[in-house]
């Protein structure tokens, strides 16, 4: 037969958690938006913000594109076919072989630069970044309006693929040295991938793209840097490839440029696999 | 006196859809917060609820439709053939209304 004294106990923690369970029921709408909120911060608490990847590049050069293939989100099937969108903020990314790595895209138009990349281009004076991908594109940055209201068309619209295009490589030399300040004030280890994407459309100039990054002004840029900061400080991989296979329009469906003749999936894929294994092997080189 | 290029009637018009589209977002945005403010006087669970779901979906198509109008007056402030002052309205146009979205997915996504 059961102890009296302690059965009374029992009934009483009973009594209590029954008048708790239906305290709890009665004022469920107050306490469902608290205990969500806890459970956002400690999510946020866990899942914090570590040293991570930054995506950087000027608008329209495919970081965002990188961002989602890298963490498995890139449907090739569905997303080819979608326009170019600007992004708005910073997005995170977790890469589908590391996902304790947090992929980090700025945005790359220059007025949204002026609000988000200070805060990331500090983060990386300060040493709190794995590495950086600059993502370039020999100027073949989509645009988002047409063309036609573009302040190099009106002069000489006959030429103004070949002035938008050198405008373009300028703004990613430009970019490239705002990077490297940041990355003389870092005193430790920090990797610096430059993706030159959209290999499908300039191939056929392969040449002249080459030597623009390995000798010509960005090349030379990262020279001086590689100097500065010495090899046991920096490493800089060059890698040439193309994310998607596809022709170079506007938002508005413009055709400036076709993708050259002969560039095929296997070539993009081959390509894609160059891309991950650098990145790969730039993290292993901060694991040594 | 020069002649206004087509990028530079493009972009005031951009400027006005943006201040108008803004205001009327900002109105829905109000209607929302009354809304809630009520359903919490009367104690009743407001999110979810038909006129949550209506005033979400018209905040929502607004500010996907002025996403799509601030994304037009950041290509045209950063390399459009526009004037100076244009393309200094296209900059705060621009960042005030993204604010505002900003703004109205957290006044979406907040249970309160």
């Amino acid at each position: 037969m059961p102890d009296p004294a302690t059965s009374g106990a029992a009934t009483l923690k009973i009594a209590h958690a029954v008048k708790a369970a239906k305290w709890a029921w009665d004022h469920q709408d107050v306490i469902e938006p608290k205990l969500k909120r806890f459970y956002r911060a400690t999510k946020r608490k866990i899942f914090g913000r570590g040293p991570g990847i930054l995506v950087l590049g000027a608008g329209g050069v495919g970081k965002t594109t990188l961002g989602r293939i890298l963490s498995g989100k890139y449907d090739f099937l569905l997303d080819s076919d979608t326009e170019y969108e600007q992004s708005v903020g910073v997005q995170t990314f977790r890469a589908k072989k590391t996902p304790d790595v947090e992929l980090v895209v700025a945005p790359g138009q220059e007025d949204r630069r002026d609000a988000t990349w200070p805060s990331l281009l500090g983060s990386i004076a300060n040493g709190k970044e794995l590495g950086i991908v600059l993502c370039c594109a020999d100027g073949h940055h989509a645009l988002s309006s047409t063309y036609k209201y573009h302040k190099l068309y009106k002069s000489e619209p006959s030429s103004f693929l070949d002035r938008f295009l050198a405008d373009r490589r300028q703004e990613e030399v430009r970019i490239l040295k705002q990077v490297a300040a940041s990355l003389l004030q870092n005193a430790r280890p920090t990797w610096l991938l430059t993706l030159v994407g959209k290999e499908d459309l300039w191939t056929a100039n392969e040449q002249q793209v080459h030597e623009f990054y390995r000798h010509g002004p960005y090349g030379k840029a990262i020279d001086e840097l590689m100097v500065k900061k010495g090899t046991r400080l920096f490493r800089h991989e060059l890698v040439f490839g193309s994310l998607i296979v596809r022709n170079f329009t506007t938002g508005r469906r413009e055709i400036l440029k076709k993708n050259t003749a002969g560039y095929d999936h296997v070539r993009q894929v081959e390509s894609l696999r160059r891309i991950f294994e650098t990145i790969a092997s730039l993290e292993d080189w901060k694991v040594q | 006196m020069a002649q206004e290029t087509e990028a530079e009637m493009f972009g005031r018009g951009v400027c006005k859809l943006l201040q108008e589209y803004a205001q009327k977002l900002e109105q829905r945005m109000s209607e929302m917060r009354a809304a809630k403010q009520a359903a919490q006087m009367r104690k009743i669970n407001f999110v979810g609820s038909t006129e949550w779901q209506s005033l979400q979906q018209r905040i929502g198509s607004l500010s996907q439709a002025l996403l799509t109008a601030t994304r037009e007056a950041s290509q045209l402030a950063e390399q459009g053939d526009v004037r100076d002052l244009t393309r200094f309205e296209l900059r705060l146009r621009r960042a005030e209304v993204e604010g505002l979205i900003h703004a109205s997915e957290f006044l979406l996504n907040s249970n309160d």
